[in-house]
């Protein structure tokens, strides 16, 4: 799998995408996660195993503790994506909404005649 | 209603999810009759929706062609593989690059679409599955150049379940 990929499968989990939303207000180490999630040390570790191969997160090497970071630009990839397709189709929505409307009250009127 | 709501349950599936505040029915038309999808489904600003063709059975074919103020063109087209009445459509979907001179690979991905209504509000589940991996990156490298108007999201909006 290329890291996009995997990006993707990574953010199909979610407790992965928590870890993320938590990760967004800064870098936490694996048992302040273990905490946070109450979940086991090795389920935590499994999961960011997943997202630091497909690159939404790093580990830093200094620190004993290797602390977790968010890497905003590969998820800036995916969400900018994500918030493409978004915009697609809530414009089509918002038409949608607007014909829907619009039968709704020629429905009324059919059966008021 | 709530904008629409877009997730990932796979790496190879795209999930787009909205509520209408209308009656299965009325949607259901609104998704199924030519004259009214051309209505909504115009896609982007400055885009219409000249060809709309359906054939709303199983094994029934459509077709579905976009063109643009300034010439520009694609589409869609594409084989019904399960149509239950106000509740399901199953299509595959290939795309026409048309004039853009882009593709989007070879294999049709597959369109599953769900309606279920609950005291007149209906919610409509859009599931977009890529045929392989290089299908949905071209299909990604095609939104990324389309020149949308791409605002940075919030995280949480984003990654909110």
């Amino acid at each position: 799998m290329n890291q996009l990929d995997q990006a993707f499968a990574a953010l199909a989990d979610p407790t992965r995408r928590g870890i993320l939303v938590h990760l967004a207000s800064g870098e936490a180490s694996v048992s302040a996660l273990v905490r946070l999630f109450a979940l086991t040390q090795p389920t935590i570790s499994s999961h960011l195993k997943v997202l630091e191969s497909s690159g939404l997160i790093s580990r830093s090497r200094v620190a004993q503790s290797r602390p977790c970071k968010l890497e905003m630009e590969q998820l800036k990839a995916v969400t900018d994506w994500l918030e493409n397709v978004q915009e697609i189709w809530e414009g089509n929505y918002k038409r949608l909404d607007a014909l829907l409307a619009e039968l709704k009250q020629s429905q009324k009127e059919e059966r008021n005649k | 209603m709530k904008p629409a709501e877009v997730s990932t349950p796979s790496d190879r599936e795209v999930l787009v999810t909205r509520s209408f505040d209308a009656p299965v029915n009325l949607v259901w038309q609104a998704y199924t009759e030519p004259a009214l999808m051309r209505r909504w489904l115009t896609a982007m600003p400055g885009w219409s929706m000249p060809v709309c063709e359906m054939a709303v059975h199983v094994g029934g074919k459509y077709r579905w062609g976009w063109q643009s103020e300034n010439g520009q063109e694609f589409g869609f087209m594409g084989e019904m593989l399960e149509v239950v009445l106000h509740s399901k459509i199953v299509h595959t979907q290939h795309f026409d690059p048309g004039n853009l001179g882009e593709s989007m690979g070879g294999e049709p991905s597959v369109i599953t679409v769900t309606f279920h209504e609950t005291n007149g509000i209906t919610h409509v589940a859009t599931s977009i599955k890529y045929a392989s991996k290089s299908d949905r990156d071209a299909a990604m490298s095609t939104g990324m150049t389309d020149g949308m108007e791409m605002s940075y999201q919030s995280l949480d909006e984003v990654l909110a379940n």
